[in-house]
């Protein structure tokens, strides 16, 4: 090439001073010096040291040295809620890192097949029946999951000399359209004073009643989830490259894009059945993740990881704090994300050719 | 002659829609063989078919004698390359990203490119005289030098048959000459190299053989310039073409094709 042969300067940027390793600990860190600084805020106002103490009488099992009052608000009252911040940041952004990767399309989210829209009937229906709470998460959970299973059996059925992502995508947008037609029949039918505040504020998304069992139950499957995702970081860079390019380095598309599949919608699943719809998080973190260290997935997936956990932790902080009266996250989320989505893409535009 | 790539009465297409049936076709190892034929006539498909992407509608394909059906996904990728036109991504890889990613069928599942796969992408770069652009994001640089990324992304997958669809589709004058001139030395280097091309000159100046197509059928494979006549060319083109040979300063002669005239 004539622009081969004089090259414009190599750009200095990739010569990095710290290691990958080095990021992510510092990353780590970063992040639980946020959990000490959030956990001071609230109705009861307390100093970081004070959590701290807590934090560490709490961790060594020697509660009873620490101030009882203290310790009540940092250790039953803030405390599931800042870990289920971290879980739901952490699970959303990378799923949403996956998807975005395996659809080769920037613009999805984990919503994209269904999942949400499926958890969110799952869920209306627990609520519309009067079940316990232990319900309405496993159904937000099992209709996350069958969901994406319909949509993925009907993208196999009518697949043929079709794009097959095209074809799931297409089936996943007709899934959330059912899915969100029958949210809409149940609310109408719920009982106003009673059932259709709790499918609205469900709806919205909420960190407020999240519980240590509830968290309990979520951790393993988003742990599960992020398993696969983790082994198979590189190969995550081969699926957004396209169908034909991929097979023919030889990577066997079809398996590799069910596995992520699978891996992300169970962790969008497991966090959406105790947050509710958490909109946003999985569609502008990826994309300011991928702002900072670029798309190569090793890389990609623990800064999604570590900055989607932050941005909740930090959101969630305002969503209690802010205003007299509980603002319901998703709702703080669409405010914040919205123009934070816009200044990305506008910063990343020129990137994407 | 060794073999490297043969295909016995390969019907190809979609199911219900079959665009070429009864191809025989041998390709020789280390040569440049040039396919040519008017926009439809099936080169993509026949090439999707040989690269083991499309299932054949009938008969079959071999790589290095071994039957492409029975070859797993991997040692497919590990024998033949694929260099596409260009690239459907839309994340901004760096070049080095992007040629390591042709590391893949010699990792496990599991694994991720290590400081070997890095030095053979870098080689790779090298060979092809981009090294300096390992860093620069794969989105930002010309379509001649995605091109060439490409083209050593299939050299870092190490793969004695390289696939090219088209590559001089996009480029301007001189990058098309200067891909080809590295595709015959590729060839030149022991590699066997498959190319649809629209160009007759590309074929004449730079094939050992040529592969004439219409309507999924070959209607003509043989020594370039024994193909690829004046007449073969019109009938298959539909305008009249003339082959003539130019007399260079140094004394030798190149051959030009000339339509239309």
């Amino acid at each position: 090439m004539t622009d081969a042969a004089t090259p414009a300067p190599a750009r200095q940027t990739s010569q990095r001073p710290l290691t990958a390793g080095a990021w992510i600990v510092l990353g780590l860190a970063g992040l639980a010096v946020l959990f000490c600084v959030t956990a001071t805020v609230g109705k009861y106002p307390l100093t970081v040291s004070e959590v701290v103490n807590v934090l560490w009488h709490g961790l060594t099992g020697d509660r009873a040295a620490a101030p009882q009052m203290a310790a009540t608000v940092v250790l039953d009252i803030r405390l599931p809620r800042l870990l289920a911040a971290i879980l739901v940041g952490l699970a959303l952004a990378s799923a949403g890192a996956t998807y975005q990767a395996v659809f080769r399309n920037p613009l999805v989210a984990p919503d994209i097949l269904g999942v949400t829209a499926g958890a969110g009937l799952g869920a209306v229906t627990a609520i519309f029946l009067s079940l316990p709470v232990a319900a309405i998460q496993g159904m937000a959970f099992a209709f996350g999951l069958a969901a994406v299973a319909i949509v993925y059996t009907i993208a196999r059925l009518v697949r043929g000399a079709h794009d097959p992502i095209l074809v799931l995508v297409l089936a996943g947008v007709v899934m959330g359209a059912v899915m969100g037609a029958g949210i809409s029949v149940l609310t109408y039918l719920a009982d106003p004073y009673d059932q259709l505040p709790a499918i609205t504020f469900w709806l919205m998304g909420s960190l407020a009643g999240v519980t240590l069992s509830d968290l309990a139950g979520a951790w393993p499957a988003v742990v599960l989830g992020l398993i696969p995702l983790f082994l198979l970081r590189w190969r995550v860079n081969l699926m957004s490259v396209g169908e034909d390019e991929a097979r023919a380095l030889g990577v066997n598309t079809g398996v590799l894009r069910l596995m992520l599949v699978v891996s992300a919608t169970l962790m969008t699943s497991a966090v959406v059945a105790i947050s509710g719809t958490v909109g946003w998080v999985g569609l502008i973190i990826p994309h300011m993740a991928r702002f900072l260290v670029g798309p190569e997935f090793t890389r990609l997936l623990p800064a999604s990881l570590l900055i989607g956990a932050a941005y909740v932790l930090v959101v969630d902080s305002l969503a209690r704090s802010a205003a007299h009266i509980e603002i319901p996250i998703g709702i703080l989320n669409a405010f914040i994300g919205a123009p934070l989505f816009l200044w990305v893409l506008a910063r990343a535009r020129k990137s994407w050719k | 002659m060794e073999i490297a790539l043969s295909a016995r009465a390969l019907g190809f297409g979609y199911r219900g829609h079959p665009v070429g049936r009864g191809l025989d076709i041998d390709i020789a190892a280390g040569s440049v063989t040039m396919l040519l034929g008017p926009n439809g006539c099936g080169k993509t498909t026949l090439f999707r078919t040989l690269l083991g992407l499309l299932a054949p509608q009938g008969g079959g394909v071999a790589i290095a004698g071994d039957d492409l059906d029975s070859l797993a996904r991997d040692e497919v990728a590990r024998r033949i390359a694929y260099v596409p036109q260009g690239t459907e991504g839309f994340f901004p890889f760096s070049v080095l990203d992007v040629v390591l990613m042709g590391r893949a069928p010699h990792l496990g599942m599991f694994a991720a490119p290590g400081a070997k796969d890095r030095d053979l992408a870098l080689a790779a770069l090298d060979e092809i005289g981009m090294a300096d652009f390992a860093p620069r994001p794969f989105t930002a640089i010309s379509g001649g030098q995605r091109q060439m990324v490409l083209i050593a992304r299939a050299l870092a997958q190490a793969s004695p048959i390289l696939v090219m669809d088209e590559p001089t589709a996009n480029l301007d004058y001189g990058n098309q000459h200067r891909v080809m001139e590295r595709a015959a030395a590729l060839a030149a280097a022991g590699r066997t190299v498959i190319i649809s091309t629209h160009n007759p000159d590309h074929a004449l100046r730079f094939a050992e053989t040529a592969v004439l197509m219409r309507d999924g059928t070959v209607t003509a494979t043989g020594k370039a310039r024994n193909v690829l006549t004046g007449e073969a060319l019109s009938a298959v083109y539909g305008i009249p073409i003339r082959v003539a040979e130019m007399a260079m300063d140094g004394g030798h002669k190149v051959p030009v094709c000339v339509p239309g005239f």
